[in-house]
């Protein structure tokens, strides 16, 4: 996508990625709704309070084999606290969300609909979900609120929204997480990953 | 999930008094070190239970304090003692809960003045208590390209509780764990009601605990941890392979020097043995090396002492000596058997060429008639005389130095192995 004004404080944003369809002003930090041909604002960025993180925007992070660039840092309140998720691309151009935990790292890709898990709604602990041809023990069930973003994204995240979501565990060790909103949900799955044994190549200040 | 970051003091509801919250979301329990209530971290802090006279535990690292581990900046969130009995041993030790905002939550453990770091262990790895109990041989499971076998299965139960914790602990609360141990780390898989958890756990040296926290621990570490694993000289690897290569360098060059054949000076004369004693000469041609001289005789179930009178080409007596030839042979129910030589050696090293006279007696001999092998008493005995000869003996007993010095460094590691592994329950009989 070309560069564009900020229909809030007009100066011109650049999206890095032409698949960005969600980033804030870097200038006034207002989100904007990136259309086929027209940018929408989308409220405040909220307020990503400053707190030592793993992974930041614009780091690159190896994973394993993978290494994913990072592009945009969401927030999700669970009340008491707060996790992170950092969305990013590989070098082959793939669609990765690396979520961090308080020391627990899950390196996920988004699963396609005929790969979700079927379901009615009801989620209970200890329940099982078949998905991507694997079983899998729903370990946790909560609801977080967004409560920051920062940077860019290839779906819309909107500050102040709720989700439910579901985190359910195979034997291997993989793990499949659900994000239920109004009106749609997402899945994805991917694996564990120790904070000691990922490399994390900080952006230049 | 990460703590609002707005929370870092609460007022314990059980005293009043005010607690630092010190770790993350995932906290649960938070007891007060003062009036010994667990209060609930996740449901406004009620009060859950009390523990009431409790005895803090001596340890160098106290709630509150923070130090960088590998690489990582930690705080000690919670204190626990556990105890462990098995018939009347008693083993106590102390867990530090620590926490990172980035890399999560951790243990060091203070036990027999070893500190231990330990993390929770997210890979697929398992194994049960009722697998080793069922099992004939040691079980064992590999993980991320490391073999960890069966070390042990303790129950322990909480001693002392304070801090902040990921669940909530209960003073007698018993915990079994299995044990599996690797080439520098532990795996201990413990399950708690339906849950399953595996940890990982690798030695924390006393020196690099200390200058991370700052502290001087006044640990004195008894015996050899299991995870402490051999730790060799930098030069080791390359003194061990010098030591066994000039073993066998020393070894080689001994046999060649032993084995060379050398000169003849006296071609074998064969006498009588009813004709001892008997006068030969020899020309000593080549006086650089030993000289053999060997001795033969036919016997048979028998046994004969010859003497060997040598002279040098001055005329002047160089040595008397004495050699026995022996030989006995038979069969019994293992079959057939044999011992002794008919043959023998007297080494010496001329200090001149020239013709030297040797005197060839027998001085006294014996036969073994009862035996139905058949035998006979000495009837022949041949000598000859060969030079410029050489002996293997230093280099083999300088060969057996260096094999010591080399195994020396292979004990070590053996001595070291057997240290590590001593505290293991497993027999081969169970």
């Amino acid at each position: 996508m070309r560069p564009f004004n900020c229909p809030n404080c007009g100066d011109t944003v650049a999206p890095a990625l032409a698949r960005v369809k969600m980033m804030t002003c870097p200038s006034c930090g207002t989100t904007l709704l990136l259309g086929d041909e027209a940018v929408r604002l989308a409220g405040r960025e909220g307020v990503m309070h400053a707190v030592p993180t793993l992974i930041g925007l614009g780091d690159g992070v190896t994973l394993g084999r993978s290494t994913v660039e990072i592009h945009g840092h969401a927030r999700f309140s669970y009340g008491r606290g707060f996790w992170d998720e950092f969305w990013g691309v590989t070098g082959s151009g793939a669609s990765r969300w690396v979520s961090v935990d308080e020391g627990d790292v899950v390196y996920q890709r988004p699963l396609e609909p005929e790969d979700w898990p079927r379901h009615n709604g009801h989620f209970r602990t200890d329940g099982h979900l078949i998905a991507a041809g694997d079983e899998f023990e729903i370990l946790e069930l909560d609801s977080a609120e967004c409560v920051a973003v920062a940077g860019s994204f290839d779906e819309a995240l909107m500050v102040g929204e709720t989700y439910r979501f579901v985190n359910a565990q195979s034997p291997r060790g993989r793990l499949l997480s659900g994000e239920i909103w109004q009106g749609g949900e997402s899945w994805f799955l991917g694996d564990w990953f120790d904070p000691f044994e990922i490399t994390v190549r900080k952006a230049p200040v | 999930m990460s703590r609002a970051p707005e929370l870092t003091t609460i007022n314990c509801t059980s005293c009043g008094a005010g607690l630092d919250v010190l770790g993350g979301g995932r906290v649960v329990a938070h007891i007060c070190g003062y009036c010994g209530a667990e209060l609930d971290a996740q449901h406004d802090y009620q009060v859950l239970a009390r523990f009431d006279g409790l005895e803090r535990p001596d340890s160098p690292f106290r709630i509150g304090m923070t130090g960088t581990l590998f690489g990582v900046q930690y705080t000690v969130i919670g204190t626990l003692e556990h105890r462990e009995r098995w018939g009347a041993q008693v083993w106590t030790w102390i867990d530090h809960q620590l926490f990172s905002p980035t890399h999560g939550y951790a243990w060091i453990t203070v036990e027999e003045g070893h500190l231990v770091f330990t993390r929770r262990y997210r890979r697929p790895v398992w194994m049960s208590v009722a697998r080793v109990e069922t099992s004939e041989h040691r079980p064992s499971v590999s993980s991320r390209g490391q073999r960890y076998n069966y070390y042990e299965t303790s129950t322990s139960e909480i001693t002392f509780a304070e801090g902040e914790f990921t669940w909530a602990p209960r003073i007698g609360d018993r915990t079994t764990t299995v044990s599996a141990l690797g080439t520098d780390a532990m795996l201990g898989f413990s399950e708690t009601g339906t849950e399953r958890e595996v940890y990982r756990s690798t030695y924390l040296p006393r020196a690099e605990a200390e200058a991370g926290f700052g502290i001087d621990t006044g640990l004195r570490p008894q015996g050899i941890h299991p995870l402490q694993s051999y730790k060799a000289g930098r030069h080791d690897r390359f003194l061990r392979n010098t030591c066994l290569a000039l073993a066998l360098v020393t070894a080689l060059i001994g046999l060649i020097i032993g084995g060379r054949d050398g000169t003849t000076f006296l071609p074998e004369q064969r006498f009588a043995a009813n004709a001892l004693p008997q006068t030969v000469t020899f020309d000593v041609t080549d006086a650089t090396g030993l000289t053999d001289i060997r001795l033969q005789g036919d016997v048979r179930n028998s046994w004969a002492y010859l003497t060997v009178e040598l002279e040098d080409p001055e005329g002047e007596p160089l040595f008397e000596a004495g050699r026995t030839v022996e030989y006995y042979f038979g069969r019994d129910s293992d079959g057939n058997w044999s011992e002794g030589r008919r043959w023998s050696t007297l080494r010496f090293h001329p200090e001149t060429t020239g013709t030297y006279t040797m005197n060839l007696g027998l001085e006294e001999q014996g036969h073994w008639p009862n035996t139905s092998a058949g035998g006979a008493a000495l009837s022949q005995v041949t000598v000859s005389v060969a030079g410029g000869r050489s002996s293997g003996f230093w280099l083999y007993l300088l060969a057996g130095i260096f094999a010591l010095g080399g195994g020396s460094f292979l004990a070590r590691r053996f001595w070291h192995h057997t240290r590590r592994w001593r505290g293991s329950d497993w027999t081969d009989e169970d």
